[in-house]
């Protein structure tokens, strides 16, 4: 009785500390099929799914580079470049919709986009299944998860999104501040109170601290606005959604540079300084820069368990 | 078992098949219900679900508008959860039913609403990000930084005053307490004369307001807008909606089941009925037969097992020897004192030849024939059973029996026998050796008896022969009559053979014998043959006589069938009477004649009922047609009370199981007067006709 106490007041009060902030630890360990995600992550590195046979996923996904590309824009096939910086893959599953302007609204919609896209990998989902089903080595291994029918194009995203559920990279140190294991440094400490001061917060916040909303790029100071730039606008074709994106995550943000979906900041310092200016209407001080890029330096977690 | 079914009848199967088929219905609509039970518990599951997420997320939204940190997770989280669960009605099977029109309709709308409402929100997260961080980045520049300005009075107070303001509208989350914000403000933007410092808080503290000026009234419309959006009254409808078409389903599933239940009721009274019926017809049936086995297995005069009931226990008796006790000229005693004194002195013998010196032999008695009594003894050897036989002749000889006080004597002829055949044995010595008699008890020895049998059996089928080859077997006729009305209704043919000298014998000198021999197939297929011929010139239904164990031999049978072929429509109008027979043990091979004869149109007819082997089990597996009661009961049957109950008890029995009734040896009208009272339809005898050469020969006492 006393122990179970114990524990309900231990357990309460854990809980108080953790929900006061408004960052939430990923999870250690998450749930996935290990054979789906091995075939997937497979697939995540092959170049047969794009029509020139020169692009994979992992190609403008490295998991070198945090998950995301280091070129501003990417190049797919036939060298031909996109419009958008590309995100990272890592963590994709707690965005509340995938792509920039959140136009897929789960991971299997995601998947298929690049796939198909003209200037990503330019592929029809039946000459995927052809060249997979072409290879023996392939056929043998989807027998294995999916049974001896034949790939069909549904399994093919089917591993590769398993595989994206796998790809968490906890621990950080933030989330083991969070979790009472380790401390901050005072200057990461007072970069994550000039984080919450002066309002990034606002928005990102959550497990992926971001990546739960859509805001204006702009939203005090206007942002420059590319009529070809892939917003929400191009979606809705809303006049308030001119420059309005998702909300990235901060998690990893010191592997992922470039910045911003047109890939404009090339530093952490950089990024902070544009943010503060234009969304959140402040000018912020060199020390004040300084402390948040330390927080944000916080933010980078151990590798994906399914990679190691 | 086919006799059965028809006593049965069809009834209970039908009641039977409404029984299970209304079962399986209520089983149908029982199970539908469960379904419908369980579709509407889920469906409920997900009005509840979005109800609740639904209010959880209003609680976000006003928690996120008022709290400067908040996690943006739950206000995505539930709105995704109330997405699916929308999503998981609108694919519901259940709902986009014809039944659920409405509630489908008001699903339709809330999709309608539920779009609005996420539009709203997205709005509101967007503005709630700026005006959250504008508020606190005006509000946070009292403490500190607005000492900057300490030396300007003016612009201190005015910032004072904005703050003020836009603290109190904050406060109150009422856009109204702004005033001119921007107008206010204006003048804060001539930055001449100020430090780089005070610049730069400025630039952000108007930045700041005028966001605030032009969003903060929008923000609280959007959040009123949010707090009191009718997503709840879509629900309720929806809810409401469907509870009342839920309602219409399980009405009607409840009458449907209440009908079938009805139903199945009903068809499960009838069958309890009629299964009921038909085992108290079955009872009677069991009843009958009983009576009847016991009239059959028993002598009525005597109580001494009957003849019948020898022929049955012969397999079992253990090296039996058959004491056969054979009264002397007691057909005399009978003439002289009349039958019944006859009787009584029968009914004496029968208490007299229970000795208690036979008990160790475990005795069987019988009266085998009329003035016939056998004793079958077990376990003894022939000079004791011989010795045995002695004693019995002794006692009987011995007693004085009395009619009317007039002193009778009786000699007794005794023959034992311990050679199977039993009875037929003993039936030698009595017949043919008397002659040579010790004390009166012959002992039957095998040699001597095979030699008579054998130099009997080739003199007979030398005969058999020989009339073959005469062409001297020919069918007889005897007209079977129709008792109500005395009409010819058919002719029995009856095989005879024609002697050398013109003497005509019937079946009982030959056909035994014949049975022995490759003649007996010739016999009965010159038989049939000549029937048929004779037929041609008649219309009427006439029958043949077979012996049961002819039907396991397959030449015989190929041979009928072969004649029947012949003549499609003579054998159309044939009775084929069969004669029960002790060795038969192929039920099947019968059962199989039956139903192919019958494929001709032929009826079947059971010949001599109620002496013999009859086996009532024949009667119920074979599918016969007509049932002839044995001439020797009928025959007796007035004057005997004992064998009148008998053959009632047969016809009851008969009738039960749907056989037309034909009684043999109706020779006189007072018989005729009883079998009517007992329903019997058809008989035959010399009071009608005897057997003749042709069907018109000798008839009288009929209408044909």
């Amino acid at each position: 009785m006393k122990y179970w106490f114990a524990a309900i007041v231990l357990s309460a009060f854990s809980s108080l500390a953790l929900g006061q902030e408004p960052i939430e630890p990923l999870p250690r360990h998450v749930a996935y099929d290990p054979a789906k995600a091995a075939l997937g992550k497979k697939l995540f590195s092959e170049t047969l799914l794009s029509s020139d046979k020169t692009v994979a996923c992992a190609t403008c996904h490295s998991f070198n580079y945090g998950g995301a590309d280091p070129r501003p824009v990417s190049i797919g096939v036939g060298g031909k470049t996109g419009n958008v910086q590309s995100p990272t893959v890592y963590n994709a599953r707690y965005n509340f919709k995938q792509f920039w302007n959140g136009r897929a609204e789960s991971l299997t919609e995601q998947a298929s986009g690049p796939i198909h896209n003209p200037v990503e990998m330019g592929m029809e989902s039946a000459t995927v299944t052809r060249r997979l089903n072409a290879d023996p080595a392939y056929v043998n291994a989807f027998a294995a998860v999916y049974g001896e029918e034949g790939i069909v194009y549904e399994q093919v995203i089917d591993a590769i999104v398993e595989f994206e559920k796998a790809l968490v990279t906890p621990d950080s140190p933030f989330d083991r501040f969070l979790r009472g294991e380790t401390t901050l440094s005072p200057l990461e400490l007072e970069g994550y109170q000039r984080f919450k001061a002066y309002g990034c917060i606002t928005c990102h916040n959550g497990v992926n601290i971001g990546g739960n909303s859509f805001q204006k790029m702009g939203l005090f100071v206007p942002y420059e606005h590319d009529e070809a730039a892939p917003d929400l606008h191009a979606i809705t074709n809303k006049r308030s959604h001119v420059n309005v994106y998702k909300v990235p995550t901060l998690r990893n943000i010191a592997l992922t540079a470039p910045y911003f979906h047109d890939a404009s900041s090339k530093t952490l310092t950089d990024a902070v300084q544009k943010m503060s200016y234009h969304n959140l209407g402040v000018e912020l001080s060199d020390k004040d820069v300084k402390a948040i890029v330390a927080f944000l330096k916080t933010l980078t977690g151990e590798r994906p368990e399914v990679l190691r | 078992m086919s006799a059965l079914l028809r006593q049965i009848g069809w009834k209970p199967f039908l009641a039977l098949a409404a029984g299970i088929g209304s079962f399986s219905l209520l089983l149908y609509f029982y199970l539908s219900q469960r379904h419908v039970e369980y579709n509407f518990r889920e469906v409920r599951g997900h009005f509840h679900t979005i109800d609740r997420n639904y209010h959880r997320l209003n609680y976000e939204i006003l928690r996120s508008s008022l709290f400067a940190y908040s996690n943006q997770d739950e206000i995505t989280g539930d709105l995704d959860t109330l997405k699916h669960e929308f999503e998981a009605l609108r694919k519901n099977a259940f709902l986009r039913r014809d039944a659920y029109g409405q509630s489908y309709r008001s699903l339709v709308r809330l999709g309608e609403a539920l779009n609005r409402y996420e539009t709203m929100i997205g709005d509101f997260m967007m503005l709630n990000a700026g005006i959250k961080n504008s508020f606190v980045y005006i509000t946070s520049l009292s403490a500190q930084k607005v000492k900057l300005f300490e030396d300007d009075p003016v612009t201190y107070a005015r910032i004072l005053s904005i703050i003020a303001e836009v603290s109190q509208a904050r406060i109150l989350f009422d856009a109204t307490f702004l005033g001119d914000l921007n107008e206010e403000v204006e003048p804060l933007g001539y930055l001449s004369g100020m430090s780089k410092e005070q610049a730069t808080l400025i630039r952000s503290f108007m930045l700041h307001v005028h966001y605030i000026a032009a969003n903060y009234p929008g923000f609280v419309q959007n959040v009123n807008r949010i707090e009191t959006f009718d997503l709840d009254r879509r629900i309720v409808e929806l809810e409401t909606h469907f509870l009342d078409e839920a309602k219409l389903d399980y009405e009607m599933l409840d009458r449907f089941v209440v009908i079938l239940a009805a139903l199945f009721l009903a068809a499960l009274t009838l069958v309890i009925g009629l299964l009921v019926h038909a085992g108290n017809e079955n009872r009677r049936l069991r009843e009958l037969e009983g009576e009847l086995r016991h009239a059959i297995s028993h002598d009525q005069l005597t109580g001494l097992l009957s003849r019948n009931r020898f022929e049955q226990l012969q397999a079992q008796f253990e090296s039996p020897y058959l004491l056969l006790l054979n009264l002397d000229r007691f057909k005399h005693v009978n003439d002289f004192y009349g039958s019944a004194a006859g009787n009584a002195i029968l009914k004496e013998i029968g208490l007299l030849i229970r000795q208690p010196v036979l008990e160790p032999y475990r005795p069987h008695y019988f009266r085998l024939g009329g003035d016939e009594f056998g004793v079958v003894l077990q376990g003894i050897d022939a000079e004791r059973a011989r010795q045995m036989g002695v004693m019995l002749k002794k006692s009987i000889e011995g007693y004085t029996f009395f009619v009317d006080d007039i002193e009778v004597y009786l000699t007794v002829s005794v023959a034992v026998n311990g050679v199977a055949p039993l009875l037929e044995n003993a039936d030698l010595i009595l017949k043919y050796d008397k002659a040579r008699h010790s004390e009166g008890v012959l002992v039957f020895s095998e040699e001597l008896h095979l030699k008579e049998q054998a130099a009997r059996n080739i003199a007979t089928a030398h005969g058999l022969k020989r009339a073959l080859d005469r062409d001297a077997i020919v069918p007889w006729f005897q007209p079977i009559v129709r008792l109500r009305s005395g009409e010819v209704a058919k002719y029995e043919a009856l095989v005879r053979m024609v002697g050398s000298d013109g003497a005509v014998s019937g079946p009982a000198a030959f056909l035994k014998t014949a049975m022995q021999t490759p003649y007996y197939r010739r016999i009965t297929a010159v038989m049939v043959q000549k029937v048929f011929e004779v037929m041609a010139g008649y219309d009427t239904r006439f029958s043949i006589n077979l012996g049961m164990r002819d039907l396991a031999d397959e030449k015989m049978v190929s041979m009928l069938l072969s004649l029947l072929e012949t003549y499609k429509e003579r054998a159309g109008r044939l009775d084929i009477e069969l004669l029960e027979s002790e060795e038969l043990d192929d039920l099947e091979s019968v059962k199989d004649f039956i139903k192919r004869v019958k494929a001709y149109g032929c009826r079947v007819a059971i010949d001599d009922f109620g002496v013999g082997y009859s086996n009532f089990a024949y009667l119920l597996e074979l599918d016969i047609d007509i049932l002839k009661i044995d001439g020797s009961l009928i025959s007796k049957v007035v004057g005997d009370e004992m064998t009148k109950h008998t053959v009632k008890t047969i016809v009851r029995f008969a009738k039960q199981l749907g056989f037309e009734i034909v009684a043999e040896f109706v020779e006189d009208e007072a018989t005729i007067a009883v079998l009517e009272t007992m329903g019997v339809e058809y008989g035959q005898g010399y009071y009608y006709g005897h057997p003749a050469p042709s069907p018109e020969g000798v008839t009288c006492n009929t209408r044909s």
